[in-house]
């Protein structure tokens, strides 16, 4: 397994043997027509009678919308980085019981300026304003155990929690010499 | 999974950032490119169809078809009126709307086959004919959609009678 820097010092993303990162894989699917087509077909009845009933007509509209959306976020990542904010008012605690002060918490993107704010982007946090991205999606039901492909993620936050915690990353210094020694 | 971090590749692909502000940089014709992709994507879904025949009938590359798909083709009106003639639908449509009625103040304009009805207002309480029966325009109503009305409208009399009425 490989952690690769997405934005110098503060944003970082796993990857596995000759996979792109998770950040691209989750860029790529979320901006990317032809996988939303697929991904509303599949999960049509979530879409109009789930969590978010009532605020799209239909498929179309939700592509629609969704790409746009994904846009906007990825947009909001580049100006965060790029003006130097601090990425902790971005992502947010997964689990709103944890402290956020607790080691690697769990964490995630949502676009809640939305309406339909179903976009996800999870990662961990390493350090104040530090983050490793495990991946992202689309969360139509209210508990990420209640699809395959949430609950896939939710799996993917843990197993690279482990990684971290078997590789003594545990905050920023043991981050940044970490990637020095190599 | 492998649970160890055994190697770290610092200042990975900026591939997505370049698309993300070459995407900022082209989003008003991007928008509309993609609702055309997501109207071929539905399209060739329900036709159960596939990019192949797309691509057999609009005589083009599959790597056209890709790009057409995808939202990213600047398409021209050429391209847009051969890929209407393939699919045999209207992908886009253009509103024949006179602006100069807006500009005079008109409250509401609407025009059949470059026919323009005159403004309906409540406060005259005016009505227009569909099929020899007087029905109120439900001008306040809300989405109402005109074109189930204009369905029903004999053109000519109501042009000719609309002196009349409004």
């Amino acid at each position: 397994m490989k952690i690769s820097c997405i934005f110098a010092d503060v944003l970082y993303s796993f990857y596995v043997k000759n996979r792109k990162t998770e950040w691209d894989i989750a860029y790529k699917n979320l901006t990317n027509l032809e996988f939303l087509e697929s991904f509303f077909e599949e999960h049509e009845k979530d879409l109009i009678n789930g969590y978010y009933k009532g605020r799209v007509q239909d498929v179309t509209e939700a592509i629609s919308l969704t790409r746009k959306m994904a846009h906007n976020f990825f947009h909001k990542v580049i100006k965060y980085c790029k003006q130097g904010d601090n990425l902790d008012t971005l992502f947010k605690n997964l689990n709103r019981y944890e402290s956020a002060l607790a080691m690697l918490t769990l964490s995630k993107i949502q676009n809640v300026e939305n309406k339909c704010d179903w976009l996800r982007i999870y990662g961990i946090r390493v350090d104040n304003g530090i983050y490793t991205v495990t991946g992202g999606t689309i969360k139509l039901t209210l508990e990420m155990k209640d699809r395959p492909h949430t609950k896939n993620e939710l799996k993917k936050l843990g197993d690279y929690k482990d990684c971290l915690n078997d590789s003594c990353i545990f905050d920023k210094t043991d981050l940044y010499n970490f990637v020095e020694n190599i | 999974m492998e649970k160890k971090l055994n190697y770290t590749i610092v200042n990975s692909s900026n591939k997505w950032k370049k698309q993300v502000l070459d995407y900022e940089e082209n989003k008003n014709w991007r928008i509309l490119s993609e609702k055309i992709s997501i109207a071929i994507l539905r399209y060739l879904r329900y036709e159960k169809k596939n990019k192949a025949w797309l691509a057999d009938k609009l005589g083009k590359s599959p790597q056209y078809i890709s790009r057409l798909t995808s939202g990213k083709e600047n398409l021209s009106l050429k391209s847009i009126a051969l890929l209407q003639d393939a699919l045999e639908e209207e992908i886009i449509s253009i509103k024949n709307i006179d602006f100069s009625r807006k500009h005079q103040g008109s409250s509401f304009y609407i025009l059949i086959e470059n026919h323009c009805i005159k403004d309906i207002s409540i406060e005259n309480n005016n009505f227009i004919q569909l099929n020899n029966v007087m029905t109120p325009y439900p001008y306040k109503q809300e989405k109402y959609d005109y074109r189930n009305v204009i369905d029903d409208i004999e053109y000519t009399e109501l042009i000719e009678s609309s002196n009349e009425y409004y």
